[in-house]
Protein backbone atom coordinates (compact mmCIF):
# COMPACT_ATOMS: atom_id res chain seq x y z
CA UNK A 1 0.00 0.00 0.00
CA UNK A 2 1.19 3.45 -0.69
CA UNK A 3 1.66 6.23 1.26
CA UNK A 4 -0.95 8.54 -0.56
CA UNK A 5 -3.19 5.42 -0.13
CA UNK A 6 -2.99 4.83 3.50
CA UNK A 7 -3.14 8.71 3.91
CA UNK A 8 -6.54 8.50 1.76
CA UNK A 9 -7.88 5.74 4.41
CA UNK A 10 -7.13 7.41 7.04
CA UNK A 11 -8.89 10.85 6.57
CA UNK A 12 -11.97 8.79 5.21
CA UNK A 13 -11.90 6.79 8.47
CA UNK A 14 -11.69 9.75 10.09
CA UNK A 15 -14.68 11.48 8.18
CA UNK A 16 -17.02 8.08 9.18
CA UNK A 17 -15.99 8.63 12.62
CA UNK A 18 -16.58 11.90 13.14
CA UNK A 19 -19.59 12.21 11.57
CA UNK A 20 -21.22 9.17 13.69
CA UNK A 21 -19.95 10.57 16.34
CA UNK A 22 -21.55 14.30 15.35
CA UNK A 23 -24.82 12.10 14.27
CA UNK A 24 -25.62 10.26 17.46
CA UNK A 25 -24.21 12.40 20.34
CA UNK A 26 -25.76 15.50 18.28
CA UNK A 27 -29.46 13.83 18.47
CA UNK A 28 -28.75 12.22 22.13
CA UNK A 29 -26.97 14.67 24.19
CA UNK A 30 -28.33 16.57 26.68
CA UNK A 31 -28.01 20.61 25.64
CA UNK A 32 -28.95 23.61 27.53
CA UNK A 33 -32.17 24.83 26.61
CA UNK A 34 -31.50 28.09 24.41
CA UNK A 35 -34.98 29.93 24.36
CA UNK A 36 -37.45 30.30 20.74
CA UNK A 37 -34.72 27.65 19.26
CA UNK A 38 -35.45 24.74 21.95
CA UNK A 39 -34.03 21.66 20.63
CA UNK A 40 -33.64 22.71 16.76
CA UNK A 41 -30.70 24.36 18.07
CA UNK A 42 -29.15 20.58 17.46
CA UNK A 43 -29.49 21.58 13.10
CA UNK A 44 -26.21 24.03 13.94
CA UNK A 45 -24.12 20.73 14.07
CA UNK A 46 -25.42 20.55 10.42
CA UNK A 47 -26.10 23.58 9.44
CA UNK A 48 -23.52 25.60 10.32
CA UNK A 49 -20.43 22.33 8.80
CA UNK A 50 -22.40 23.15 5.46
CA UNK A 51 -20.73 26.83 5.19
CA UNK A 52 -17.41 25.53 6.60
CA UNK A 53 -16.99 22.93 3.69
CA UNK A 54 -18.25 25.05 0.95
CA UNK A 55 -15.53 27.50 1.74
CA UNK A 56 -13.15 24.85 1.66
CA UNK A 57 -13.98 23.58 -1.49
CA UNK A 58 -13.95 26.92 -2.95
CA UNK A 59 -10.56 27.25 -1.26
CA UNK A 60 -9.30 24.18 -2.81
CA UNK A 61 -10.93 25.00 -6.36
CA UNK A 62 -9.31 28.71 -5.97
CA UNK A 63 -5.99 27.30 -5.33
CA UNK A 64 -5.86 25.33 -8.47
CA UNK A 65 -7.37 28.46 -10.81
CA UNK A 66 -4.14 29.98 -9.54
CA UNK A 67 -1.98 27.10 -10.43
CA UNK A 68 -3.55 26.19 -14.15
CA UNK A 69 -3.09 30.20 -14.61
CA UNK A 70 0.29 29.82 -13.67
CA UNK A 71 1.07 25.75 -15.36
CA UNK A 72 -0.18 28.00 -18.60
CA UNK A 73 2.55 30.56 -18.25
CA UNK A 74 4.03 30.44 -21.52
CA UNK A 75 7.80 31.11 -20.14
CA UNK A 76 7.19 28.42 -17.97
CA UNK A 77 8.74 25.02 -18.55
CA UNK A 78 5.80 22.45 -18.86
CA UNK A 79 6.08 20.08 -15.87
CA UNK A 80 2.55 18.81 -15.79
CA UNK A 81 -0.52 19.03 -18.38
CA UNK A 82 -2.93 22.17 -16.67
CA UNK A 83 -5.59 20.46 -17.48
CA UNK A 84 -5.70 18.30 -14.51
CA UNK A 85 -5.79 21.50 -12.08
CA UNK A 86 -8.55 22.81 -14.26
CA UNK A 87 -10.64 19.92 -13.58
CA UNK A 88 -9.47 19.69 -9.76
CA UNK A 89 -10.98 23.74 -9.98
CA UNK A 90 -14.22 22.48 -11.51
CA UNK A 91 -14.94 19.37 -9.42
CA UNK A 92 -14.07 21.37 -5.93
CA UNK A 93 -16.29 24.30 -7.11
CA UNK A 94 -18.95 21.60 -8.50
CA UNK A 95 -18.82 20.09 -4.54
CA UNK A 96 -19.10 23.75 -2.96
CA UNK A 97 -21.97 24.59 -4.73
CA UNK A 98 -23.61 21.05 -3.49
CA UNK A 99 -22.36 21.98 0.03
CA UNK A 100 -23.79 25.75 -0.56
CA UNK A 101 -27.42 24.45 -1.74
CA UNK A 102 -27.34 22.12 1.54
CA UNK A 103 -26.95 24.99 3.68
CA UNK A 104 -29.33 26.81 2.29
CA UNK A 105 -31.86 23.83 2.71
CA UNK A 106 -31.44 23.68 6.10
CA UNK A 107 -31.32 27.08 7.31
CA UNK A 108 -34.88 27.50 5.50
CA UNK A 109 -35.99 24.38 7.32
CA UNK A 110 -34.21 25.66 10.80
CA UNK A 111 -35.75 29.42 9.85
CA UNK A 112 -39.32 27.15 9.20
CA UNK A 113 -39.42 25.83 12.66
CA UNK A 114 -37.54 28.51 14.98
CA UNK A 115 -38.78 31.55 13.70
CA UNK A 116 -41.73 30.91 11.25
CA UNK A 117 -43.86 28.43 13.56
CA UNK A 118 -47.18 30.15 13.90
CA UNK A 119 -47.10 31.26 10.22
CA UNK A 120 -49.41 29.27 7.42
CA UNK A 121 -46.58 27.38 4.93
CA UNK A 122 -48.35 29.43 2.00
CA UNK A 123 -46.85 32.14 2.67
CA UNK A 124 -43.60 33.00 1.23
CA UNK A 125 -41.96 34.80 4.23
CA UNK A 126 -42.19 31.35 6.36
CA UNK A 127 -39.84 29.68 4.47
CA UNK A 128 -37.71 32.55 3.09
CA UNK A 129 -36.70 35.06 5.91
CA UNK A 130 -34.68 37.46 3.79
CA UNK A 131 -32.06 37.29 6.30
CA UNK A 132 -28.61 38.88 5.24
CA UNK A 133 -26.84 36.10 5.35
CA UNK A 134 -28.88 33.75 3.33
CA UNK A 135 -29.60 36.56 0.53
CA UNK A 136 -26.13 36.15 0.46
CA UNK A 137 -25.38 32.60 0.46
CA UNK A 138 -28.11 32.70 -2.49
CA UNK A 139 -26.11 35.20 -4.48
CA UNK A 140 -22.69 33.11 -4.18
CA UNK A 141 -24.85 30.13 -5.11
CA UNK A 142 -26.14 32.04 -8.44
CA UNK A 143 -22.19 33.76 -8.61
CA UNK A 144 -20.67 29.86 -8.81
CA UNK A 145 -23.84 28.73 -11.13
CA UNK A 146 -22.99 31.29 -13.42
CA UNK A 147 -18.58 30.01 -13.41
CA UNK A 148 -20.29 26.73 -14.62
CA UNK A 149 -22.64 28.56 -17.70
CA UNK A 150 -19.54 30.26 -18.58
CA UNK A 151 -17.19 27.06 -18.66
CA UNK A 152 -20.32 25.99 -20.50
CA UNK A 153 -20.31 28.20 -23.27
CA UNK A 154 -16.45 27.55 -24.09
CA UNK A 155 -15.50 24.55 -26.78
CA UNK A 156 -12.10 24.90 -26.40
CA UNK A 157 -10.48 23.43 -23.75
CA UNK A 158 -7.35 24.92 -22.59
CA UNK A 159 -9.34 28.96 -23.50
CA UNK A 160 -12.18 27.63 -21.27
CA UNK A 161 -9.91 26.72 -18.44
CA UNK A 162 -8.37 29.97 -18.82
CA UNK A 163 -11.39 32.12 -18.70
CA UNK A 164 -13.12 29.62 -16.37
CA UNK A 165 -10.12 30.42 -13.94
CA UNK A 166 -10.00 34.04 -14.27
CA UNK A 167 -13.59 34.18 -13.29
CA UNK A 168 -12.92 31.41 -10.33
CA UNK A 169 -10.60 34.34 -8.39
CA UNK A 170 -13.58 36.93 -8.99
CA UNK A 171 -15.95 34.76 -7.94
CA UNK A 172 -14.25 33.43 -4.65
CA UNK A 173 -12.69 37.06 -4.00
CA UNK A 174 -16.86 38.24 -4.05
CA UNK A 175 -17.30 35.18 -0.97
CA UNK A 176 -15.51 37.16 1.34
CA UNK A 177 -17.43 40.62 1.65
CA UNK A 178 -20.72 38.11 1.08
CA UNK A 179 -20.12 36.54 4.12
CA UNK A 180 -17.58 38.01 6.19
CA UNK A 181 -18.50 41.70 5.82
CA UNK A 182 -22.07 42.16 4.84
CA UNK A 183 -24.05 39.97 7.49
CA UNK A 184 -22.13 42.17 10.27
CA UNK A 185 -23.38 45.16 8.79
CA UNK A 186 -27.77 44.30 8.87
CA UNK A 187 -29.46 42.83 11.88
CA UNK A 188 -31.37 39.12 11.05
CA UNK A 189 -32.29 35.77 12.38
CA UNK A 190 -28.08 34.70 12.43
CA UNK A 191 -26.23 36.51 15.56
CA UNK A 192 -23.09 37.37 13.53
CA UNK A 193 -24.46 41.23 13.34
CA UNK A 194 -24.15 41.47 17.33
CA UNK A 195 -21.59 38.97 18.04
CA UNK A 196 -19.29 38.59 15.07
CA UNK A 197 -18.32 34.58 14.10
CA UNK A 198 -19.70 33.97 17.45
CA UNK A 199 -18.77 29.83 17.18
CA UNK A 200 -15.45 30.40 17.70
CA UNK A 201 -15.74 32.48 20.80
CA UNK A 202 -15.89 31.12 24.58
CA UNK A 203 -18.48 33.50 26.31
CA UNK A 204 -20.67 33.66 23.32
CA UNK A 205 -21.75 29.13 22.65
CA UNK A 206 -21.20 26.70 25.66
CA UNK A 207 -18.65 23.84 25.76
CA UNK A 208 -21.76 21.30 25.24
CA UNK A 209 -22.45 22.58 21.86
CA UNK A 210 -18.74 23.20 20.61
CA UNK A 211 -17.67 19.72 21.84
CA UNK A 212 -20.23 18.04 19.27
CA UNK A 213 -19.83 21.21 16.66
CA UNK A 214 -16.32 21.36 15.90
CA UNK A 215 -15.83 17.87 15.18
CA UNK A 216 -19.03 17.29 12.85
CA UNK A 217 -17.36 20.59 11.22
CA UNK A 218 -14.24 18.45 10.60
CA UNK A 219 -16.37 15.48 9.51
CA UNK A 220 -18.47 17.27 6.92
CA UNK A 221 -15.09 19.23 5.31
CA UNK A 222 -13.34 15.72 5.08
CA UNK A 223 -16.81 14.43 3.46
CA UNK A 224 -16.46 17.39 1.15
CA UNK A 225 -12.86 16.50 0.24
CA UNK A 226 -13.79 12.64 0.06
CA UNK A 227 -16.64 13.27 -2.65
CA UNK A 228 -14.15 15.92 -4.37
CA UNK A 229 -11.67 13.28 -4.72
CA UNK A 230 -13.82 10.55 -6.11
CA UNK A 231 -15.19 13.06 -8.68
CA UNK A 232 -11.69 14.28 -9.99
CA UNK A 233 -10.61 10.93 -10.44
CA UNK A 234 -14.08 10.00 -12.05
CA UNK A 235 -13.83 13.20 -14.91
CA UNK A 236 -9.68 12.32 -15.30
CA UNK A 237 -10.50 8.65 -15.90
CA UNK A 238 -13.57 9.16 -18.59
CA UNK A 239 -11.29 12.04 -20.14
CA UNK A 240 -8.56 9.47 -20.54
CA UNK A 241 -10.77 6.81 -21.86
CA UNK A 242 -11.83 9.55 -24.62
CA UNK A 243 -9.03 10.34 -25.44
CA UNK A 244 -8.14 6.77 -25.93
CA UNK A 245 -11.03 6.25 -27.96
CA UNK A 246 -10.11 8.83 -30.25
CA UNK A 247 -6.42 8.00 -30.52
CA UNK A 248 -8.08 4.22 -31.52
CA UNK A 249 -10.42 5.38 -33.55
CA UNK A 250 -7.71 7.43 -35.93
CA UNK A 251 -4.71 5.00 -36.10
CA UNK A 252 -8.10 2.77 -37.71
CA UNK A 253 -8.36 5.04 -40.02
CA UNK A 254 -5.03 5.58 -41.23
CA UNK A 255 -4.76 2.10 -41.48
CA UNK A 256 -7.64 1.43 -43.49
CA UNK A 257 -6.82 4.13 -45.88
CA UNK B 1 -56.54 21.86 -5.72
CA UNK B 2 -54.79 25.30 -4.96
CA UNK B 3 -57.00 23.99 -1.32
CA UNK B 4 -55.39 20.59 -1.73
CA UNK B 5 -51.92 21.69 -2.12
CA UNK B 6 -51.77 23.73 0.53
CA UNK B 7 -53.75 21.45 3.28
CA UNK B 8 -50.87 18.96 2.18
CA UNK B 9 -48.29 21.46 2.35
CA UNK B 10 -49.73 22.49 5.93
CA UNK B 11 -50.12 18.99 7.21
CA UNK B 12 -46.15 18.05 6.08
CA UNK B 13 -44.84 21.20 7.74
CA UNK B 14 -47.10 20.70 10.46
CA UNK B 15 -46.04 16.45 10.80
CA UNK B 16 -42.39 16.86 10.10
CA UNK B 17 -41.09 20.24 11.17
CA UNK B 18 -43.64 21.40 13.64
CA UNK B 19 -43.42 18.76 16.72
CA UNK B 20 -43.57 20.33 19.84
CA UNK B 21 -39.72 19.24 20.27
CA UNK B 22 -38.68 20.31 16.92
CA UNK B 23 -36.47 17.36 17.09
CA UNK B 24 -38.30 16.26 13.86
CA UNK B 25 -37.03 19.45 12.34
CA UNK B 26 -33.01 18.02 13.45
CA UNK B 27 -33.84 14.74 11.81
CA UNK B 28 -34.90 16.07 8.23
CA UNK B 29 -32.05 18.09 7.93
CA UNK B 30 -29.46 15.25 8.80
CA UNK B 31 -31.53 13.19 6.55
CA UNK B 32 -31.48 16.30 4.02
CA UNK B 33 -27.82 16.45 4.11
CA UNK B 34 -26.39 13.03 4.49
CA UNK B 35 -28.99 11.38 1.93
CA UNK B 36 -27.93 13.62 -0.58
CA UNK B 37 -24.09 13.17 0.24
CA UNK B 38 -23.94 9.51 0.65
CA UNK B 39 -26.04 9.00 -2.46
CA UNK B 40 -24.16 11.26 -5.19
CA UNK B 41 -20.79 9.84 -3.30
CA UNK B 42 -22.24 6.54 -3.84
CA UNK B 43 -23.56 6.71 -7.38
CA UNK B 44 -20.03 8.27 -8.64
CA UNK B 45 -18.11 5.73 -7.25
CA UNK B 46 -20.64 3.06 -9.11
CA UNK B 47 -19.62 4.87 -11.97
CA UNK B 48 -16.06 4.91 -11.14
CA UNK B 49 -15.88 1.91 -11.12
CA UNK B 50 -17.10 0.77 -14.12
CA UNK B 51 -15.32 3.24 -15.79
CA UNK B 52 -11.81 1.29 -14.22
CA UNK B 53 -13.35 -2.05 -15.62
CA UNK B 54 -13.72 -0.36 -18.55
CA UNK B 55 -9.94 1.09 -18.71
CA UNK B 56 -8.76 -2.13 -17.59
CA UNK B 57 -10.28 -4.25 -20.60
CA UNK B 58 -9.21 -1.80 -22.76
CA UNK B 59 -5.17 -2.17 -21.63
CA UNK B 60 -5.45 -5.96 -21.59
CA UNK B 61 -6.52 -6.12 -25.58
CA UNK B 62 -4.15 -3.62 -26.37
CA UNK B 63 -1.43 -5.69 -25.05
Amino acid sequence: MTRMSSIRIAYQLLAVLLLLYGIIYGMMATLPELPALQQSARIMFYHVPMWFSMLTLMGMSLYHSIRLLLLMDPDRVQTENPLLSDIRATEAARIGVIFNILGLATGIIWSRVSWAADRPSHEFSSWWAWDPIQVCALVGLLIYLAYFQLRASFKEPSQRARIAAVYNIFAFATLIPLFFIVPKMFEGLHPTAAKGSFIFKKDQISNEFRLILYPTMLGFILMGVWAYELRTRLVHLALRLEEWRALRAYTHQSSTR
Amino acid sequence: MNHLTSRLLQDTARGWLLASDKVYAVMAVMILILGLLTGLMLLTARRLSALEKQVESLEKSES
